[in-house]
């Protein structure tokens, strides 16, 4: 009889969603930060909605609640745009605080990518 | 990366240059949606709830319904104001009778050099001495003048451009470039004088100097508001409200480019009224106020206010509005005024007011085009500030061009005095020389900035001189005694008119010393905004006329390089007198001219005033004025789209030569090697640094005046397009910026005023 088991915890994608979680709450208030020269603009809505969206990608990846390769290949694809296109974005906007959250987003993906166990391991 | 970041750059400029174009021209050409002078309103639209009926304006003298009010802390002003114009105007009987709207019935009119004329009351001093000027050696009768002993106070920035000579420039040497990287917000104020054009009120568009004289730092509003703030604190004293029309009679947008002060040269104790404290509005009224208290002087005009457009009697079409603060020059105010030069071609003719401090009474009225010409041509106005020689007593006005823009078929005849400079006798209003900068202008090629008056020591001699730039990008620098060149102006071919009824003039005045701002061919496509646009912008630029500077506007369109965005703007440039370094910062954009024949105009349903079209009356041809941008809104030239430079007047070299500021667009900052467009100027310090806002990223900035590097950087709430003001209160140096923003670099507005120095 085999034995059922939780998954092992998903360490790379656990970091992408404390780091991008930082870097929302930080988005977040260089939205209503008035005086910081970007506070209410386009850039400042969309890295915080991007921001968001990474956070929930890493959630989906740390509960392996996409249990399929396929669906876990797009989905990790899908996370390293938008971790990339959060820190450019945020580089553009001079939103260095973000830009590190970013970066330390991108070192969880790729120990997600290359240590993380599968869902069913 | 490099190239991800110049992609997204440039998709992010994508609609900034649809915004920068007209709104650069006269005091922001823009076509506005603005009332009809003369047209009958709905009651209401005013804020502060005035009805108003704008018909009315044009009589002269009409009282204002509300009447201006005055907060602040000295609750006793009233009765020194009213005690003070009472003892004022006993003694200034001679000139005009207190409350009395100064009417001037009976004016004589003189010719002077260039086809203008002068007006004044007849039998006044000055009209004898006018006899006198135009008698010929002008510059011998002239004697030499001293300069107003409180204007020339070291610590103080007490004109718009800090003094009357527009060398923006401090003495103040606290802040160098080793601790400016220490300057700290001291304070900021809100003026609550600000919309972003989402209500009734029209956006606004904030270009004032603080002014800092009499220990106390005064500031005009775009509500035409005076405010009275303490240097050290950023405490209010006092505020004025004339409770002015806030409505877009001839501008865009609600603008003001601050107030003027003036005192007497003797302070009678005691007595209200002798220091002022003067503002202009949209609707072409000039207020004067006691500059301690805030109180209406009631010497001045009626009750403190007077009414300039009483002198609007030929082609009054819109209000002259008195946008810019005026020039104070011992007891005399001189004032120009803004208009619209797109709409009419037949407008009002161009007119400079020299106007008694106290009274407001007309000294004289200069006007630069003849009579003749009226009936298909006007403005050729002041508009920007002037600058005055205080010794030898010299008006020196940079004079725009004349209307209908863009067209001028029906304005054939020789108007020497239109965009020109020219040096008037301030006693006089008579012209004592004046230099034509563009002939016959078809580009709007304004002269809109004060000429800087500097000697420079050239040649082991030192010249009396004069620095002028331009939109045209070409800087010229005169003798300002005799308007001779100190470097050589050369007449130089320019390509001819094809245009049917059209006669180009076949030379302009060329420059190469110092190098202009920009160079003398289009910058060319951009790359990459040419690959986004599958090959749209090289096929346009094909289809377009180029033929080199001054290339006229053509029915299949013209490259218009620079365009009337400039080159240089109004804010000018600044100088270090001691150095001979002057420094100005200027754009580079392209934009397509293109002249639309009238009966075509009209059945493309085009009304005149939508956004990029000037009907330019009834001129055969109406005029559109586009950006070079492709289909994603990216500008089709190259970078970078604003600079700074220094060069040596005493050689003309041109010592560097950066780009300025960052474009932002959405949040986003783009690469500084691109610059920005910018609006308003750089003052100088002893210590060797510029402070200069301008650029639309909301930074201000010093820079290292011997190099250009930026030394210091400042966030604030919107670009900073006012000049700033320089000063030193109680032994501590201050540099105050107002930050108003300004919708053609950003929809951004704001009305801050921020206050820098170092820590105590």
């Amino acid at each position: 009889m085999s034995e059922i088991s939780e998954p092992r915890t998903a360490g790379g994608a656990w970091l992408v969603v404390a780091a991008s979680a930082v870097g929302a709450l930080v988005a977040a208030f260089n939205v209503v930060d008035t005086g910081n020269g970007i506070a209410w603009s386009f850039g400042a809505w969309l890295v915080l909605v991007s921001s968001i969206l990474v956070v929930i990608a890493g959630l989906i990846l740390a509960w392996h609640l996409a249990l399929s390769p396929v669906s876990r290949g797009i989905m990790a694809v899908l996370l390293l745009l938008g971790i990339l296109g959060t820190g450019v974005a945020a580089y553009f906007l001079t939103a260095w605080i973000l830009v590190v959250a970013m970066g330390v987003a991108l070192v969880g993906w790729v120990i997600h990518v290359a240590a993380d166990p599968s869902p069913l391991d | 990366m490099k190239i991800a970041r110049t992609a997204a750059s440039s998709a992010a400029l994508a609609l900034i240059f649809s915004l920068t174009t007209p709104a650069l021209a006269q005091n922001g050409g823009q076509t506005p949606e603005a009332t009809q002078y003369g047209v009958t309103e709905e009651p209401g639209d005013a804020s502060n709830g005035e009805a108003e009926t704008s018909g009315t304006e044009v009589e002269p003298n009409r009282a204002d319904d509300t009447g201006p009010t005055t907060t602040g802390q000295d609750a006793t002003g009233s009765e020194a104001a009213q005690t003070g114009a009472t003892g004022n105007s006993g003694s200034q009987n001679a000139t005009g009778g207190s409350g009395e709207a100064p009417q001037t019935p009976n004016l004589t009119t003189e010719e002077t050099q260039g086809g203008g004329s002068v007006e004044r009351p007849a039998g006044s001093n000055a009209a004898e001495g006018g006899e006198a000027g135009a008698s010929g050696s002008a510059a011998q009768a002239r004697q030499r003048q001293e300069p107003d002993a409180w204007m020339e106070t070291p610590d103080s920035w007490a004109t718009f451009n800090g003094d009357l000579r527009a060398q923006k420039y401090s003495p103040a040497d606290q802040i160098t470039p080793e601790n400016v990287d220490q300057l700290e917000k001291v304070w900021e104020y809100h003026t609550g004088d600000v919309s972003d054009g989402s209500g009734d009120i029209p956006t606004t568009v904030w270009s004032a100097t603080p002014l800092f004289v009499n220990d106390t730092l005064y500031i005009g509003t775009p509500f035409y508001r005076i405010i009275a703030l303490e240097p050290g604190t950023g405490k209010e004293k006092w505020s004025f409200d004339p409770h002015a029309r806030l409505e877009a009679l001839t501008q865009p947008a609600m603008k003001n480019r601050g107030v003027a002060y003036w005192q007497a040269d003797e302070i009678q104790e005691g007595e209200a009224c002798q220091k002022m404290v003067y503002i202009g509005t949209m609707d072409a009224k000039l207020y004067g106020v006691d500059a301690d208290t805030g109180k209406p002087c009631a010497s001045f005009g009626k009750d403190g206010m007077l009414d300039v457009n009483q002198w609007n009697t030929v082609n009054d079409k819109w209000p002259l509005s008195l946008l810019q603060a005026a020039t104070v020059y011992h007891d005399t105010l001189f004032l120009g005024w803004a208009g619209k030069d797109w709409t009419n071609s037949a407008a009002p003719p161009g007119t400079v007011f020299a106007l008694d401090a106290r009274t407001g009474k007309l000294k004289w009225m200069f006007h630069a085009l003849p009579n003749e010409v009226l009936e298909t041509t006007g403005t050729a106005n002041v508009w920007a500030s002037m600058s005055i020689d205080p010794e030898r007593g010299l008006l020196y006005l940079p004079i725009s061009s004349p209307s209908p823009n863009y067209y001028g078929g029906e304005r054939k005849q020789e108007l020497p005095l239109a965009t020109s400079v020219t040096a008037l006798d301030t006693e006089t209003g008579q012209v004592a020389w004046s230099r034509q900068l563009i002939h016959h202008d078809i580009w709007d090629y304004d002269t809109v900035a004060p000429p800087t008056l500097v000697d420079i020591q050239k040649d082991g001699q030192t010249v009396p001189a004069l620095v002028q730039t331009s939109k045209q990008g070409f800087i010229y620098v005169l003798n300002r005694e005799t308007g001779e060149p100190v470097y050589p102006i050369e007449e130089r071919p320019v390509p001819a008119s094809d245009v049917p009824g059209e006669e180009a003039s076949p030379t302009q005045p060329f420059v190469d010393r110092p190098a202009p701002v920009i160079g003398d061919d289009w910058p060319g496509i951009d790359p990459l905004a040419d690959a986004v646009s599958f090959g749209e912008c090289s096929r346009r630029a094909e289809g377009y006329r180029w033929e080199g500077r001054f290339t006229p506007p053509s029915l299949q369109g013209t490259i218009a390089y620079p365009p009337t965005t400039g080159g240089s703007q109004w804010g000018g440039g600044a100088v270090d007198p001691e150095t001979g370094i002057y420094v100005v910062n200027s754009n580079s954009v392209v934009q397509i001219y293109t002249l639309i024949p009238r009966e075509e105009f009209e059945q493309g349903g085009q009304e005149g005033e939508t956004s990029g079209y000037y009907a330019q009356g009834d001129a055969p041809y109406a005029f559109k004025l586009e950006t070079f941008l492709n289909w994603a809104g990216m500008p089709c030239w190259k970078g970078p789209y604003g600079t700074i430079a220094a060069y040596d007047l005493k050689t003309g070299d041109r010592l560097w030569n950066e780009p300025f500021g960052q474009v932002q667009k959405y949040g986003f900052y783009m690469p500084e090697s691109w610059g920005s467009v910018t609006i308003g100027g750089p003052v100088i310090t002893k210590s060797g640094l510029i402070f200069i806002g301008a650029s639309m990223d909301s930074r201000v900035r010093a820079l290292d005046l011997a190099t250009g590097e930026v030394l210091w950087k400042g966030l604030v709430d919107a670009p900073a397009v006012a000049l700033p003001a320089v000063y030193t209160y109680k032994g501590r140096q201050y540099v105050t910026f107002v930050v108003g923003g300004n919708t053609i670099l950003l929809p951004k507005v704001s009305d801050q005023v921020v206050t820098f120095a170092l820590p105590e």
